[in-house]
C-alpha cells in the first residue's frame, strides 16, 4: 500500500476583492463592501510518496492558489484559506504557526515558479541564493554550504557550475536560471516539490531538459513527490503518473495518465483533449474548440460550473453541483452523467 | 579559461563602469574627492599657523600645537603672529626661521592692523581675493568653508537618507492602513514652515554645525522615503521576494537582504543632488542669518556682505564663484549617477 504524502480535504480558499463592477448583484456580501471570489471551491485529493502529480487547467482556475495554499503563500487581505485541511506528513499545515510553517518551506516542501528571471535576487550571485537557503535551514559554515550549492548545481546539470556559481542572474540564461531554481528547491532535501509551470517561459528544446531534469530528481531522491502546474497537457503527459484537470475553482476529474488519455469521462477533460492537436499521423480537419468561455468568477452559473458549455447537460446539471465520485479505485470525475 | 571580458560583474559595478564612462561626472567626482581629501589638511596649505618654526637651535610645530607669543621672545599677548615672527627673523638673521603655509593668512584672522585702508579692502597682492568687512582673508575663508559646506551636505544627506529609507521601507514593506496613516502623517510633516521653525530655533538657541544639521535631517528626510517607499512597494511583489519566502528566509532577513538591496536606485541617483540641495540651504541660512555662528566661514555670510554694498564686487563674485563650481561638479555626479542607472539609456524608442 502506498503511502500518502499530502492529502488536501475539502480545501477552499476565497479573496476578498473590492466591488468595482457595480453590475453583479447574486454576490456574496462580506461586512466590508468586499465581495469574495472563490479561487479554489471545495476541492479534495492526496499525493503519494514518490508520485508525480500533475494539476492542469486554464488561467484562473485555481491551479496556483491550490498551490500556494499547501504552503500559505497565500496573501491574507485579501485572501484567506476559509476551510478544510492539509496534512502533509500527518500533520495539519492549516493549524501550524508561522513559524512552524515556515520551517516547513523550502526544507519539507519547497516550490519552482514560472519566472525564473525574476525569481532570483538581481543583485545577488547564482551560488550565493543557492547557499542561503542551505544556510537558512542547516546549520553550515560558509565553505560547506558553498560545496553544497555546487554540488546541486552540478546534479542540475548545469553547464560549468564552478563559473555558475559566481555569475549574476543577469548574464544566465532562461534555462540555467530555473536550474538554478531547482536546485534551491532541491536544497534540502524536500519530500514534495511544486512546480508552478516551471516551463511555461523556457523554450521548447530547454522545457524538455528541464522536464527530464524533474524526472530524474523523482528517480535519484526516493519518495520525493512533485506537484507539476501546468496549462499544458503534452507537458503534463510526459511525466506525471496523475492529473488532475480543474475547472473554475473546482476539480473536474482525477485520473492516472493513461485512463486520462484513453478513457476521459467528464465532458470538459474530453473537450480539452479534443481540442489538442494531434501529431500521430491522422490530420485532423479541424481542431474542436470547447464552445463558449469560462465563466465569471464572480458570477458563476447556477448548478454545474462547466454546464453552460457543457455538450452533454441535462436538467439536473442546471439545478445542483456535482460532487467528485469515483468510478474505479484512482478515477473520480464530478459529473452526473457517471452517477449511479 | 575564463577572461576577463565574459566574466560575470555584479549589476552595481556594472553601473560603476558606466558612470566611469560618463567622463563629465566622473571627473567632477575625482575632482570632489579630492578636494575635499585636500580641505581636511588644509592648514598646510592656507592658515595662520607656520607649519615649523626654529628658534633657538629648537624646532616647534604650530601647526599641530598652540605655542603663546613668549615661547619665541615676543613681547605680545596670546598667541604669536608668525607672519610678524618671521620678518623679525629675516631681519636678524640668526639662523632662526619660520615656514609659513603657502598661503599664510587664516579665515577667522582679523587682520586690521595689516591691510592697507579701511576693510573691506580689494584683491591686492597680499589678499588675492580681498577681505571681508572684518579684515578677514576672503580666499583663506571660501577655501575652510569648502569643508564646512560640504561635509554639512554629506553629513544632513547621510542621516536624513537613513531616515528617510527606512521610514520608506517600512511603510512599502507594511502597506495597507499602517501605510495610509504613515503616509498622511509624512506629508503633514512636510507641510510645516521649514523657514519659520528654523528661525524660531535660531533665536531660541545658537545654532551650531550639529544643531543646523538635525534641523535639516529632521525637515528633510521625507522627500526620499516617497521613492523608497514606491519601490520597496514594487520590489516586495516580485517573484524573487515570493520565492526566497517559499523557501522558508525570514522576512526581515529578506526585507534587509533582498528588498532594501534593490530599492536603493533611488537613494543612490538622489543623494548628489541631496548634497547640492542641503549645500545650498546652509548657504540661505547662513545668508539670512540664522545658520552657523558668526566667526565661522561661511559661504552665504560672506555673500549677503557683498549684497549689502554691491560696490564690493569681490565679496559677491569670489564666493557666488566658489558655490558655482562646487554645486556644478554635485550636479554633474549626480547626472552621471542618473544616466549609468538609467534603464532606457540605450532603449531609445520613446
Amino acid at each position: 500500500m502506498r503511502k500518502k504524502l499530502l492529502e488536501i480535504k475539502n480545501l477552499t480558499t476565497s479573496f476578498f476583492i473590492d466591488d468595482d463592477s457595480g453590475t453583479n448583484l447574486s454576490r456574496n456580501e462580506h461586512p466590508e463592501g468586499k465581495i469574495k471570489l472563490k479561487a479554489v471551491d471545495d476541492i479534495s485529493f492526496s499525493v503519494y510518496e514518490g508520485e508525480i502529480l500533475g494539476i492542469a487547467g486554464e488561467s484562473g482556475s485555481g491551479k496556483t492558489v491550490t498551490a500556494y495554499s499547501i504552503l500559505r503563500l497565500i496573501p491574507e487581505p485579501p485572501g484567506k484559506i476559509e476551510s478544510g485541511e492539509i496534512i502533509f506528513c500527518g500533520k495539519d499545515l492549516l493549524k501550524l504557526s508561522r513559524e512552524e510553517i515556515a520551517g516547513y518551506r523550502g526544507s519539507e516542501i519547497s516550490m519552482i515558479f514560472q519566472e525564473p528571471s525574476s525569481s532570483l535576487n538581481p543583485l545577488l550571485k547564482a551560488g550565493l541564493q543557492v547557499s542561503e537557503v542551505i544556510r537558512t535551514h542547516f546549520n553550515l559554515s560558509k565553505d560547506e554550504s558553498y560545496k553544497k550549492a555546487l554540488e546541486l548545481l552540478r546534479e542540475t546539470g548545469i553547464p560549468e557550475p564552478e563559473k555558475r556559481m559566481n555569475e549574476y542572474p543577469y548574464s544566465l540564461s532562461g534555462g540555467m536560471q530555473q536550474r538554478i531554481l531547482i536546485a534551491i528547491a532541491l536544497a534540502c532535501n524536500p519530500k514534495l516539490l511544486i512546480a508552478d509551470e516551471p516551463t511555461t517561459s523556457l523554450d521548447a528544446t530547454i522545457q524538455m531538459q528541464i522536464l527530464q531534469l524533474l524526472k530524474n530528481i523523482k528517480s535519484k531522491r526516493t519518495n520525493a513527490s512533485i506537484i507539476l502546474i501546468s496549462h499544458n497537457l503534452a507537458m503534463l503527459s510526459e511525466i506525471c503518473d496523475k492529473i488532475i484537470i480543474m475547472y473554475a475553482g473546482k476539480i473536474c476529474e482525477i485520473a492516472d495518465k493513461k485512463t486520462m488519455f484513453t478513457a476521459p469521462k467528464h465532458p470538459y477533460t474530453v473537450g480539452l483533449l479534443n481540442s489538442l492537436p494531434m501529431i500521430d499521423g491522422r490530420i485532423k480537419e479541424r481542431l474542436n474548440a470547447i464552445g463558449g468561455a469560462v465563466p465569471d468568477m464572480l458570477n458563476l452559473p447556477q448548478g454545474c460550473r462547466f454546464c453552460t458549455r457543457c455538450p452533454d447537460k441535462f436538467e439536473k446539471c442546471e439545478s445542483s453541483e456535482p460532487e467528485l465520485i469515483g468510478i474505479s479505485e484512482e478515477h473520480f470525475v464530478s459529473c452526473y452523467l457517471y452517477e449511479k | 579559461m575564463m577572461n576577463e571580458a565574459n566574466k560575470s560583474i555584479s549589476p552595481l559595478r556594472k553601473k560603476w563602469r558606466k558612470f566611469k564612462s560618463i567622463k563629465r561626472g566622473y571627473y567632477s567626482l575625482q575632482v570632489l574627492i579630492f578636494c575635499y581629501m585636500l580641505s581636511f589638511i588644509l592648514p598646510l596649505f592656507a592658515g595662520k599657523d607656520a607649519l615649523v618654526v626654529k628658534f633657538n637651535g629648537q624646532y616647534y610645530f604650530p601647526v599641530l600645537k598652540y605655542y603663546p607669543a613668549s615661547e619665541f621672545g615676543i613681547g605680545s599677548h596670546g598667541e604669536a603672529n608668525y607672519r610678524y615672527l618671521k620678518k623679525e627673523f629675516e631681519n636678524r638673521n640668526s639662523g632662526d626661521f619660520v615656514l609659513m603655509p603657502v598661503y599664510p593668512y587664516g579665515p577667522l584672522e582679523n587682520l586690521l592692523d595689516e591691510v592697507n585702508g579701511v576693510p573691506p579692502t580689494p584683491p591686492s597682492a597680499e589678499h588675492v581675493l580681498g577681505t571681508d568687512d572684518r579684515a578677514r582673508d576672503v580666499l583663506s575663508r571660501l577655501l575652510y568653508g569648502f569643508n564646512t559646506s560640504l561635509s554639512f551636505g554629506i553629513f544632513v544627506t547621510l542621516i536624513s537618507f537613513l531616515i528617510g529609507t527606512a521610514a520608506g521601507a517600512v511603510l512599502g514593506y507594511k502597506g495597507g492602513l499602517f501605510d495610509s496613516y504613515g503616509q498622511r502623517l509624512i506629508e503633514i510633516w512636510s507641510t510645516l514652515p521649514f523657514l519659520f521653525i528654523v528661525i524660531i530655533i535660531s533665536s531660541l538657541f545658537q545654532p551650531d554645525f550639529i544643531l543646523l544639521s538635525v534641523i535639516l535631517t529632521i525637515f528633510g528626510w521625507m522627500g526620499i522615503s516617497y521613492y523608497v517607499r514606491a519601490e520597496v512597494y514594487r520590489e516586495k511583489s516580485l517573484d524573487y521576494v515570493l520565492s526566497s519566502y517559499s523557501a522558508g528566509t525570514g522576512i526581515t532577513k529578506i526585507l534587509f537582504k533582498h528588498i532594501i538591496p534593490n530599492s536603493l536606485t533611488p537613494v543612490l541617483s538622489f543623494a548628489p543632488f541631496a548634497v547640492a540641495a542641503n549645500i545650498m540651504s546652509l548657504i540661505s541660512l547662513d545668508f539670512l542669518g540664522f545658520g552657523l555662528p558668526p566667526p565661522e566661514p561661511s559661504w552665504g555670510e560672506m555673500l549677503s556682505q557683498g549684497l549689502r554694498d554691491m560696490s564690493r564686487w569681490w565679496l559677491v563674485v569670489f564666493p557666488l564663484a566658489v558655490q558655482f563650481l562646487t554645486l556644478l561638479a554635485i550636479v554633474f555626479i549626480g547626472e552621471g549617477i542618473r544616466k549609468a542607472f538609467d534603464p532606457k539609456e540605450n532603449s531609445g524608442i520613446i
